[in-house]
């Protein structure tokens, strides 16, 4: 840390620019060639347990060549990159079309980071080497029915029994419920405190007899998300982390987790992206059936608009690693890239539509259909915060407006 | 890598920005008649802004980049500059490359006024800051030219900003001084980031403007900016003016560093701030709710110079053409 510490003092110092260093195109040199070569060449599958066992696979080969936990510390496993690294990374995994993590999301850039910020030793060495190597698949049980934005007001109860908590309620939005062997789950352990103080933050295991899973099936036809039904549940009491009732400081340490440096590979995603768009609207006909679409006045504008906006979100994301390689937490300002992104994300999947017109109408399931992304992007501005909840950290926290009623 | 200004550039735009916020506050504007750079010159030019990017050998060069330059033109757009600032920075920079001594002496030292002239679709030239202008400097994406003003048509009416005049003319706007072709000097390139980080000081200043009222403006017994709808709206603003920014930096770094991607960074950096500032000082005009549409209010300055500098070398859809056409790395 001390030497972290050293290199940014040292970083601020530098003229804007750029560059990088000749170390960190090695890095990349390196990073190029090893995802070249092992990228899995066949796309992933619908989700499911093809699905499971294909990102499974891709993470195990990942960590075995130690590319286990790009933004991981090494002592637990990690890779213990700076951010510039993880930023070298995500291009090039990008560039690489590697494949979303999907079943290890929740374990490397939820649960595991969490528990390296919060947990005990032990459970640190119990569940960090399996998340890394997937062995250990995770899922977020946060919401609620009730408890949507108002993440606070959450009522799933956990009574004391001895040496377990007895907990019954349901949780919702949960990814992977079906797949997963563990949880993040979020229970009230004191009733009778005010709303935020009764949290506790604690390891579920998926297999405890009294858990049920339902899936949801979503507008673009997928379901990875669960509804989670407990009842009678025992956990023992050695599973919470950081302590009874400190939950909420818990979960909020990861959600600046995901409003961190989540979006670094998906900006270089949407980058790709919006370039095979420009290269469609070439190959296809405009409406009036004479002209390629690209020289279409309105797709034309829309086209050259959300590429700048593209380069934009690609500089606002450089300038929130260089923010974040100066303070030890993201601060609100993560929530501006968030934000941008997202509506951007759902602007481009509305250009593809109205540009691909009648074609598009025809049902397919694939993830790389502009229809299916188009429906799937919707979760954008849903998901991790609502862009209303952004707005209202942006308003409060960025320029200081008074807190909403 | 790293996008935020070091202790020394801050040192150097908090110079630029002292400066401003006591000479030439906003407020000044209330009085504007088309001419605020002429009632502003002789103090402009010891400013050292005309000459930021030249060499120290030159008289009043300051030695420095174009991101420094970048960073001290948001200061200006902040403050709403003249566009004639501008004028002189790039018209110095044709002078410089056309191998005029001379000239750049004149312009440097503020003794010749540049305008700014923007080529239209019909071919003829839009003139701007025309009040008391001695040269205008105009470019496209191939060419930047040097005029010497041409007395008969380019007096000028006032604009729809009524710090500055315009005049519309239907051929060259004076009498040819240097050309100089964009592989010698990539003015278009330059103007663009310099329009944009203007712009982005607009934005923010509208931003800020916004944010300060939606703060003490009380109605229903508390804050405005308490309430969601308002706060939403300033939270927008804060975006779009972080989008802006960020991008200006990238932009100004891809041209000081003459990579492939920069006209592509340029015109990405223009249109990117064109929006911001567009959206960020209409909406100001909204949260100020009455005080917005009064003339005392200071929104409505920042909204009629984003229309003045959007039109600069190229209005949106010229950039929104430069984007799509443009290489990318």
């Amino acid at each position: 840390m001390d030497g972290e510490r050293r290199e940014a003092r040292l970083r601020s110092w530098w003229p804007m620019n750029l560059h990088f260093s000749p170390d960190e195109d090695a890095f990349r040199d390196q990073v190029r060639t090893w995802l070249r070569e092992n990228v899995p060449k066949e796309p992933p599958p619908m989700p499911g347990i093809e699905s499971r066992a294909y990102d499974v696979e891709w993470q195990r080969r990942q960590f075995d060549a130690g590319w286990g936990g790009i933004s991981w510390p090494r002592e637990y496993g990690g890779c213990g990159f700076s951010l510039t690294q993880q930023l070298i990374w995500h291009e090039e995994y990008a560039r690489a079309d590697g494949p979303f993590m999907g079943v290890n999301f929740v374990g490397l850039s939820h649960a595991g980071p969490t528990l390296i910020l919060r947990g005990s030793e032990e459970q640190k060495r119990f569940h960090l080497p399996k998340i890394l190597r997937a062995d250990e698949i995770w899922c977020q049980g946060f919401s609620e029915p009730g408890a949507g934005s108002d993440l606070a007001s959450l009522r799933t109860r956990a009574d004391i029994d001895g040496d377990h908590l007895v907990v019954n309620g349901q949780k919702i939005w949960t990814s992977y419920a079906d797949t997963a062997q563990s949880q993040e789950l979020l229970v009230r352990t004191d009733a009778a405190a005010v709303k935020h103080k009764g949290i506790s933050w604690v390891i579920c295991d998926m297999a405890s007899p009294g858990i049920t899973v339902r899936p949801i099936k979503s507008i673009s036809g997928g379901a990875h998300f669960c509804e989670v039904f407990y009842d009678d549940v025992r956990i023992p009491i050695s599973n919470v982390v950081g302590g009874l009732n400190n939950g909420w400081s818990i979960a909020m340490s990861t959600l600046a987790f995901e409003r961190g440096t989540a979006f670094m590979a998906e900006q270089v995603m949407l980058a790709r992206r919006i370039e095979r768009l420009i290269g469609l609207a070439g190959d296809i006909k405009a409406p009036d059936g004479r002209r390629p679409a690209i020289l279409d006045d309105e797709f034309a504008r829309r086209l050259a608009t959300v590429r700048a906006e593209c380069a934009a979100l690609r500089a606002m994301t450089l300038a929130s690693v260089s923010r974040n390689a100066r303070q030890e937490l993201p601060g609100p300002e993560g929530s501006m890239v968030r934000l941008y992104f997202a509506l951007l994300v759902q602007r481009v999947g509305a250009l593809a539509m109205d540009m691909l017109g009648a074609p598009a109408l025809a049902y397919d399931p694939q993830p790389h259909a502009w229809s299916h992304q188009y429906f799937y992007e919707f979760a954008q501005t849903i998901g991790g915060g609502t862009s209303e909840i952004q707005r209202n950290i942006i308003g409060e926290r960025v320029l200081g407006l008074p807190k909403s009623a | 890598m790293d996008l935020l200004p070091t202790p020394e550039q801050e040192l150097i735009v908090a110079a630029s920005a002292k400066y401003l916020g006591a000479e030439m506050p906003v407020e000044r504007l209330r009085r504007a008649n088309g001419s605020d750079a002429l009632a502003l010159w002789p103090r402009l030019a010891e400013q050292g802004w005309f000459a930021m990017t030249l060499p120290e050998s030159v008289d009043g060069g300051g030695g420095l980049g174009i991101v420094e330059e970048a960073l001290v033109h948001r200061e200006l757009g902040r403050y709403l500059a003249p566009p004639a600032v501008l004028g002189a920075s790039l018209g110095a920079r044709v002078a410089t490359a056309a191998d005029l001594p001379d000239m750049v002496a004149r312009i440097v030292s503020g003794t010749a006024r540049v305008g700014l002239a923007s080529l239209q679709a019909d071919g003829g030239w839009q003139l701007l800051d025309t009040a008391g202008a001695d040269l205008y400097v105009g470019w496209t994406p191939a060419s930047a030219w040097l005029w010497a003003a041409d007395v008969a048509g380019a007096d000028g009416t006032i604009s729809i900003d009524p710090a500055i005049s315009v005049a519309m003319m239907r051929t060259t706007p004076g009498v040819p001084v240097a050309q100089v072709p964009a592989s010698r000097l990539p003015l278009s390139d330059v103007a663009s980031v310099l329009l944009a980080a203007q712009l982005t000081g607009i934005a923010e200043a509208a931003r800020d403007l916004a944010v300060a009222y939606a703060s003490t403006r009380q109605q229903f017994g508390r804050p405005i900016g308490g309430f969601q709808a308002v706060k939403h709206q300033c939270a927008d603003m804060a975006v779009a003016c972080e989008a802006a920014y960020s991008m200006v930096k990238l932009a100004a770094l891809c041209v000081a560093e003459a990579a492939v991607d920069a006209s592509f960074a340029a015109a990405s950096a223009k249109l990117v701030a064109v929006q911001a500032a567009l959206g960020t000082s209409r909406a100001t005009i909204q949260v100020h709710g009455g005080m917005g549409i009064t003339h005392d209010c200071l929104a409505h300055f920042f909204l009629k110079r984003v229309h003045i500098l959007e039109a600069v070398g190229g209005g949106l859809r010229e950039q929104q053409a430069r984007v799509l056409r443009a290489a990318i790395d």
